[in-house]
């Protein structure tokens, strides 16, 4: 046994009681009466926790011990053998033994063995089928295709893949510990050979030291499967440890693979198709801009888009070792585009496809050829579309039949199915000609069929291998268990209405409780009424009384009102699917207005937001996409000149991250000039062209969100007014979120839209200047601090705190919000300061006094108001009390520039 | 109708052992070594095709070749088998059915399944 921890020793011996605890009485079970399947499941854990613990201290007879004893209740566990009493006595002799081995290694430390009569009894009854009263009578359903009949094996499979995976990065060039690495490995080997992986092993053998140690794909291949695997059991292998220890270097790696493939594309198909296929193997361990490199693969075959192709290669290059790129994706996006442009469905057909109960979707990817006939229905000729569907002839003829088919008719999409027994073929065809006289065609040429039906499709009746599944829709005549209730809109609105007020009394009555003088008068009346006027007492210590049963009324009051509103918050919640679906339509009459081609992608993943975001969120998504269209996407001769595709793209997407929300709009258009937006700025008189030059291009692009800004030379409709962002900056902050701007002049932008989830409710820390309540939101606060005054330090002129061994600049919450510091400004005694990060940048805000953790509902706050910078809105607290709320980011900026050049800071760039 | 793919396709090379049904092409997946080849036509399949091609990939040595209808260049499904572990992707016309294998509709297909099967 290993060194003595004390620690662990105390655990093991807790642990293993318990276990032994819970065994017993299941084992002690009356005669006759046989354990049901869960308290054998129960028994299996328990032997299978005590070998687990056995193993951590190292005690390796009782390992052993257990996991005879666990397989033996495996067996038992799938039905293979029954539940006898000999068993169960056998059981109850393991279970002694485990005691004694159990105290023999907590006490003396010793590593004893069992029995090694035992050892050979749980053995035997392993390895024997005894027959008998059988527990239950299903057999053990494995079900088809599973990768090992016993689940549990996958299971341990899995846990140890997960305890060894990340170490085996070792392997691939990390630092580390060599040995523990290779003896992972060649247990891992072993496993894999026994559960038949002969691929995983494979793989996994490339990786032994014999080889080249340095060679990293080899490490990613394994991850890939390893990733693979976690996915089909569903269960953590440890792939997204390995990976990340590998990630810089697997992204050198793959840069590299890309500037071997440049010179090879089109030249040498053999060693293009070699370096792709590392390139997809490193996509498949997981990196997250893998995409890209599967594009590559796809077209590969096609020199049509090559150049796009040779485009992405080149981010790819670029991309070298540092992280996630915008560009990486944009590249990708287009080459995705490029290589998918001849295979997509367009919007018309579609729709004509859908329009006759047709899910474009299980049609498959068809090629130009077969839409071509589609189209034609569109341009509004004479065909139709028909449905055929017919019987299959005897295996022999069928090669032939289905070549006439296909000559004769031509057909869009074809499927072969089963039905009654009867093998069937439906096919999907355009014809001028009448489903009779089809009918009549075919069955002249084969006379033997067994049946044939033809129609014309045109409504949604039909039922064709390519409908999408039946909706409830059809069931819910005959299902009488509706439990739900249709209600009118507005009274709900009304309700939900009326329950907010309640919130809002109820909260301000808990302002008045929680900041009531009232149990402080009393006190230091108890203390005046014990000198002067004893009497007194018992009639305060009963206002005291009172005074708290009504705090504690008032506290569950407000708990259950908060519970109430909250519920109504979730129910006025509607699918932002509903706000993007006018976009589409809009885009594209904004683009043919404009004369551009424009592709519009549009994304929601079901995420439901609370009805009041979505009226603020419609306004300003529109006018971003406007924008896009307008001054985003280039037209089409200046896209033609810079060799981008003439199809622009712009695509807006919903992503739910944990409570927030985030929306991204892209396009491939020519990007923000920073420095257009810088002299504009300066034009507009917004700063001056010294400070200008000093700030960094994320900073000048942010000034585009200034009212009356716009760098546009012409006025359109409804842009280049510059009465826009400014306005979608506003919405944005009155739901508590941000926008940031990234582009890439001459490759495209994205906004990204940020904002949490349920806009009503924040958690703020409330503090005090001497005029103001402020109130900074939880997710920007560090800690709340009490400094020395003498603990304050300059450095290079700026105030300074020593926080936790680091230096942060400290700034005064009135200095940088400019709001007005009062008259008695305390000049002795602690600061109370919040400490307080943005990004990267921690600092310290010197407040009057700190409150307290409160839950807030952000009220809409007036434009002028939002625009102060610093401010992200207002709030009220109580009835009376006007709360300033901070913008997280916008105070950062302040403190930025407020800081005393020569401190160092870590750049914006850099968070 | 693989029956006749694989008749044409016997000629050209060695050994070829057909399975249908998940369990029997894995076991017989397992038996294959680095040096064959595991064609798998993704669309005759009832369960959920890239949950397949892992399983494959983790118990087979050889290469994986997937013939689809499904995996145009550029599409979701192309990416999902790739990142699956499929070695390279075959596209078949539209639909399931698979034509005659000479010809102007066959013959492209099957040069590319002897390319594939030959990289």
């Amino acid at each position: 046994m290993s060194t003595n921890n004390s620690d662990l020793v105390e655990q093991f011996a807790i642990e293993t009681q318990q276990h032994l605890d819970e065994i017993e009485p299941i084992l002690f079970l009356p005669e006759g009466e046989l354990p049901d399947q869960a308290t054998i499941a129960a028994l299996f854990r328990g032997f299978h926790s005590i070998k687990g613990l056995a193993r951590v201290l190292g005690l390796r007879g009782l390992e052993a011990l257990a996991h005879h004893t666990e397989s033996l209740l495996a067996e038992v566990r799938s039905a293979r053998q029954p539940f006898t009493l000999a068993l169960r006595d056998l059981l109850l002799e393991s279970l002694d033994a485990i005691r004694t081995l159990r105290e023999h290694g907590i006490v003396g430390g010793l590593d004893e063995r069992a029995p090694p009569a035992l050892l050979n009894a749980l053995e035997a009854a392993l390895h024997s089928g005894a027959k008998g009263a059988t527990l239950n009578d299903a057999s053990p359903q494995v079900p088809e295709g599973a990768l090992h009949p016993d689940a549990e094996t996958l299971t341990y499979f899995a846990e140890m893949l997960a305890d060894c995976l990340p170490g085996l990065a070792v392997l691939a060039g990390v630092t580390g510990w060599r040995d523990q690495a290779v003896s992972d490995l060649e247990m891992l080997l072993v496993a894999a050979e026994k559960l038949a992986f002969h691929g995983l092993s494979a793989r996994l053998y490339a990786l032994a030291p014999t080889v080249d140690p340095a060679n990293i794909e080899p490490f990613a291949a394994v991850i890939a499967d390893a990733r693979r695997f976690g996915r089909l059991i569903e269960q953590d292998v440890g792939a997204e440890a390995a990976l990340a220890a590998i990630a810089p270097l697997l992204r050198l790696t793959r840069a590299e693979i890309a500037a071997d493939l440049l010179p090879a594309l089109g030249l040498n198909a053999t060693e293009a198709r070699t370096l792709t296929a590392r390139l997809v193997t490193i996509a498949a361990a997981g990196l997250s801009d893998g995409e890209i490199s599967l594009n590559v693969m796809q077209s590969l075959d096609a020199p049509a888009v090559y150049p796009a192709l040779r485009a992405a290669l080149e981010t790819l290059v670029r991309g070298g070792s540092s992280g996630s790129d915008d560009l990486l994706e944009l590249a990708g996006d287009r080459l995705r585009e490029a290589i998918a442009a001849p295979w997509v469905l367009s919007p018309p057909v579609r729709k004509l496809l859908e329009d006759r109960g047709i899910a474009p979707a299980l049609l498959g990817d068809l090629s130009q050829d077969r839409i071509g006939p589609l189209l034609e229905i569109l341009a509004g000729s004479e065909r139709r579309l028909l449905l055929l569907t017919l019987a299959l002839p005897v295996r022999g003829a069928r090669a032939d039949f289905l070549a006439w088919l296909n000559q004769r008719f031509f057909p869009t999409a074809a499927r072969a199915f089963t039905q009654s027994g009867v093998d069937v073929a439906a096919l999907l065809v355009v014809s001028a000609d009448a489903p009779r006289a089809i009918r009549a065609d075919i069955l002249a040429a084969y006379p033997d069929l067994a049946f044939v039906d033809t129609r014309v499709l045109i409504d949604d009746s039909v039922e064709t291998p390519w409908s999408p599944p039946r909706t409830a829709n059809k069931i819910r005549g005959s299902d009488p268990a509706d439990n739900q209730v249709r209600v009118p809109v507005e009274i709900l609105d009304r309700l939900f209405g009326r329950i907010g007020e309640f919130f809002s009394i109820s909260s301000a009555l808990n302002v008045l409780i929680v900041d009531s003088q009232v149990p402080t008068i009393l006190h230091k009346l108890a203390d005046h009424a014990m000198i002067k006027e004893p009497a007194l007492l018992p009639m305060i210590d009963t206002l005291q009384r009172q005074q708290n049963d009504l705090s504690q009324v008032e506290a569950e009051v407000h708990r259950l009102v908060s519970l109430i509103h909250e519920a109504t918050l979730g129910l006025r919640v509607i699918p932002l699917d509903i706000v993007f679906n006018r976009f589409p339509r809009m885009v594209r009459e904004f683009a043919k207005e404009e004369g551009k081609q424009i592709r519009f992608e549009a994304r929601a993943d079901g995420i439901k937001v609370d009805k009041g975001m979505t009226e603020l969120l419609a306004d300003p998504l529109m006018h971003m996409l406007r924008n896009a269209v307008d001054h985003g996407i280039e037209s089409a001769a200046e896209r033609a000149a810079t060799h981008k595709p003439p199809l622009a793209h712009i695509r807006l997407s919903a992503e739910q991250l944990g409570n927030r929300i985030v929306i991204e709009i892209r396009d491939d258009g020519r990007g923000i000039d920073s420095e257009r937006v810088r002299r504009r700025a300066v034009a507009q008189g917004l700063v001056t062209d010294y400070d200008s030059r000093k700030l960094s291009v994320e900073q000048i692009n942010r000034f585009i969100f200034a009212p009356g800004f716009s760098t546009a030379d012409k006025v359109s409709e409804t842009s280049g007014r510059g009465v826009g962002m400014d306005v979608v900056l506003i919405n944005i902050s009155r739901l508590g979120g941000r926008i940031d701007v990234r582009t890439v002049v001459g490759q495209g932008a994205i906004f990204r839209l940020d904002m949490p989830l349920s806009a009503a409710m924040q958690t703020v820390l409330l503090a005090e200047t001497s005029v103001q309540t402020v109130a900074f939101p939880e997710r920007m606060v560090v800690e709340a601090a009490t400094v020395q005054r003498d603990t304050i330090q300059y450095v290079n002129g700026q105030r300074a705190i020593l926080h936790h061994d680091r230096f942060l600049p400290l700034f005064g919450l009135t200095d940088l919000l400019h709001i007005p510091a009062g008259v008695d400004r305390e000049e002795q005694g602690d600061l109370s300061v919040i400490i307080v990060s943005s990004g990267r940048f921690r600092y310290g805000v010197e407040v009057t006094r700190i409150l307290r953790r409160h839950e807030m509902l952000i009220r809409e706050t007036h434009p002028r108001i939002a625009q102060l910078p610093g401010i992200g809105g207002v709030s009220t607290l109580g009835t009376d009390r006007i709360v300033l709320v901070v913008d997280p980011e916008g105070l950062t900026d302040l403190a930025r520039r407020a800081i005393v050049p020569g401190m160092r800071v870590p750049s914006q760039a850099a968070e | 109708m693989h029956d006749l793919l694989l008749d044409r396709l016997q000629a050209d090379f060695l050994k070829l052992t057909a399975a249908i049904g998940l369990d029997a092409a894995l076991s017989a997946a397992r038996g294959a070594t680095a040096a064959d080849r595991l064609l798998i036509d993704i669309d005759g399949c009832p369960q959920e095709p890239a949950g397949v091609i892992a399983k494959l990939r983790l118990v087979s040595a050889a290469p994986i070749i997937v013939l689809s209808a499904t995996v145009a260049p550029g599409s979701a499904n192309a990416s999902a088998f790739l990142q699956a572990g499929a070695s390279a992707l075959v596209t078949k016309p539209a639909g399931a059915l698979p034509l005659v294998w000479s010809g102007e509709a066959g013959e492209p297909l099957l040069h590319a399944l002897r390319e594939a099967l030959t990289r």
